[in-house]
């Protein structure tokens, strides 16, 4: 993966914003929720639950939401915004519970993913809205509406939407109403940012050029953000860390390096870039992964297996061993784990991705027609552009084990798998 | 250059005779539909003896070319008619909105079970004809019968479902993301009414409101079915001005109805081309 330049946070506009805490927080559309009815159009159909979901945002940092749709992240956001009651669990910022908080007195930022500018509204008036309805302790109404102006003049001019602040939502651009939604998000100095897919509803050129706006705006403003997106690009590019959901459920947190790096399940390895699954049994005793596709003796701490065993120490592990396409090489035969057969090779610009079938045998014993009728599995390999190879052409590859992580089963798939074919057997 | 120009100028003249067979054929239509009612309307300002009626004899005097007597008649006959069909529009518009704004207002923010069904039962009484819906209401509430507000519940009946679905389809959608965005930005329960629903809803509800008022002045079924002799709403007395009365009374008595749903027909349209447009506009 290459080094991603994200903006540096600005060390000396000190971090503003409250450490956003969910515990344990479930949710299920339908059911009755705490506290009263929600209201309708929140969900719809498509919308998904949590269910025990833990998760830390750290103040003045932005916390990236990752999940395909149906995961519960618009929930999980809505939740923290107030605007759905969780049916169990809690919701705290700085420690303090805000349960009992309306959304409207829990000080936060929120751009919707349809952005929700006020229609009969200005941009102007838009930005303003929240200084206007806040009540403040401070100074009467007269020295309020000064600085609400000063403040909203401010904004408009750093958010470059001063020359559209006669104009009216429908009259802008895509790129245009997000700028305004998020200044209209930060205008009261929220105590959060909470931003559900702001993204999603542009072209993909405008999307990349307004990603590094965002990263810029949102690590000098150095607000605390939750980033909700189904896109791991952008995850990877605007988070901090990032929260992997799946099903409503979180599968990993950590930092993009982390997640890409050391995958906790083969759903986080392949949400996040992409991964080849060999399937494999370690042997402490004699320091082997055996599989299908052959028999390696690799060093297991290098070759990400100890990770899998959770601090327990077991002498054989079964699972899935995670192997990026680019750790996949060409190697002399005699260093090679495998040989494969390519199927087909795409040339992408920086590289050449090769989709090759791998056979268990032929490294030791040769070719022989049993061997070609053999189980075989297909990888992605990339290789580095300059290099060609022709379809039906057989390499050696072989695998860098340093980074490598055997996985566990990936129980909610092999769930899924059993429902479907009930006649097939559990396996404990 | 000339070639071009002449090209255009047949290629005009082709569609210009095109266009010319339409805009007449449009006007023929048009005339065919409405030459009854000009024939009604020119009906109520003759005078009796042009119309070849000597038997009308309620005003004597000079006659002249154009009499706007039938009119007087019909104010001296059915006048409290009209005040009372007047009146029971405004309590239509009125009953009615403060009965749809709150239902649709909770409908669609606090979802209750069983409230979609609700929903479509308050729509239900468009599909019945009035005659039904008129004799529904006389068995069921037999002992207020009497009473001159009894035709407004009749009229609301048909109306509250219409503001109804206006103001529904005005609720949902983006006014809620709106509503839900205003309240992440500090605004309570009324700041956001105030600020959010009201603007939104201002336009459907005036267009509900004069629809309300058309149907609620135009309507017969229940209007006729539910009158009592006391209390005849208009459509009830022209009614009576066809069945005896000349043909000039019913005439200006006709032309008094439609002095007054035209305006707002009008009205209707400009604010629904209007709303049209706000909510491409939005889109």
């Amino acid at each position: 993966m290459d080094e991603r330049s994200r903006p540096v946070r600005n060390p000396e506009h000190p971090a503003w914003g409250v450490e956003i805490t969910l515990a344990q927080v479930s949710f299920a559309y339908g059911a009755p929720p705490r506290g009263g009815g929600g209201p309708e159009g929140s969900g719809g159909p498509a919308a998904a639950g949590l269910s025990e979901l833990t998760l830390e945002a750290p103040a003045g940092r932005v916390t990236a939401v990752l999940g395909p749709s149906g995961a519960g992240k618009s929930t999980l956001l809505a939740i923290v915004a107030g605007l759905l009651s969780p049916h169990a669990g809690d919701v705290r910022f700085d420690g303090r519970s805000v349960l009992r908080v309306p959304p409207e007195r829990r000080r936060l930022g929120v751009v919707f993913q349809s952005y929700a500018l006020f229609a009969h509204m200005t941009v102007e008036d838009n930005v303003a809205f929240a200084l206007r309805v806040r009540r403040r302790a401070d100074g009467g109404p007269r020295l309020r509406r000064r600085i609400a102006r000063a403040r909203v003049a401010a904004l408009l001019e750093r958010f470059e939407i001063a020359p559209l602040a006669r104009r009216y939502p429908s009259q802008l651009s895509g790129g245009e109403r997000q700028r305004v939604a998020l200044a209209r998000a930060l205008a009261s100095e929220p105590r959060a940012l909470l931003l559900d897919e702001p993204l999603a509803a542009l072209d993909a050129q405008l999307r990349l050029a307004l990603r590094a706006e965002l990263a810029e705006r949102l690590a000098e403003s150095s607000v605390t953000a939750l980033y909700v997106t189904h896109d791991q690009e952008e995850a990877m590019a605007l988070g901090d860390r990032v929260a992997v959901l799946r099903a409503g459920r979180l599968e990993q947190v950590g930092t993009p390096e982390e997640l890409y790096r050391r995958p906790a399940t083969p759903f986080v390895a392949s949400f996040i870039g992409e991964a080849n699954f060999l399937p494999v049994t370690w042997d402490r005793g004699d320091g082997t992964l055996t599989g299908p596709l052959g028999n390696w003796a690799v060093d297991g701490a290098e070759a990400g297996i100890l990770r899998a065993t959770n601090g327990s120490d077991p002498d054989r592990i079964t699972g899935r061993l995670m192997v990026r396409p680019e750790d996949l090489a060409p190697a002399a035969p005699r260093a090679a784990h495998l040989l494969a057969e390519v199927v087909s090779s795409t040339f992408l610009g920086g590289r050449r991705r090769l989709t090759v079938r791998a056979r268990p045998c032929g490294l030791e014993r040769g070719e022989s027609p049993a061997c070609r009728d053999a189980a075989s599995q297909e990888l992605r390999v990339d290789l580095p552009a300059a290099l060609t190879a022709r379809p039906g052409e057989v390499l050696p590859l072989a695998i860098d084990f340093r980074r490598t992580v055997l996985l566990p089963p990936d129980s909610v798939a092999d769930r899924t798998d059993a429902n479907r074919s009930p006649a097939r057997e559990e396996t404990p | 250059m000339s070639g071009s120009r002449s090209d255009r100028r047949d290629r005009r003249g082709g569609q210009g005779l095109g266009r010319r067979l339409g805009v007449v054929y449009c006007w023929a239509l048009g005339s065919l539909v409405l030459l009854p009612v000009a024939v009604v309307v020119a009906g109520a300002f003759l005078p009796a003896a042009r119309l070849g009626m000597a038997s009308e004899g309620w005003v004597r005097g000079r006659e002249a070319a154009v009499s706007l007597k039938w009119f007087a008649y019909v104010l001296h006959l059915y006048g409290s008619s009209l005040l009372y069909s007047v009146v029971l529009a405004g309590v239509a518009v009125s009953a009615g909105l403060a009965l749809a704004l709150p239902a649709a207002y909770g409908l669609v923010r606090h979802p209750f079970p069983g409230a979609k069904l609700l929903e479509e039962l308050a729509l239900l009484p468009l599909a019945v004809p009035g005659i039904a819906v008129a004799i529904a209401l006389i068995q069921t509430y037999a002992l207020v019968r009497g009473e001159w507000w009894f035709v407004a519940v009749g009229h609301l009946l048909y109306t509250v479902p219409l503001l109804l679905r206006t103001l529904l389809h005005a609720l949902r959608g983006e006014a809620f993301d709106e509503e839900r965005a205003a309240a992440t930005l500090g605004a309570g329960p009324l700041a956001r009414f105030a600020r959010i629903t009201w603007p939104r809803l201002r336009r459907p509800a005036s267009l509900g409101a004069l629809i309300v008022a058309a149907v609620s002045w135009g309507e017969f079924n229940a209007s006729f079915l539910l009158a009592t002799p006391l209390h005849q709403p208009y459509p009830a007395a022209l009614f009576a001005t066809y069945t005896s009365n000349s043909f000039a009374v019913s005439s200006a008595a006709t032309t008094l109805f439609l002095a007054g749903i035209l305006p707002l027909l009008v009205a209707i349209e400009r604010l629904g081309r209007r709303e049209l447009m706000a909510v491409r506009q939005g889109a």
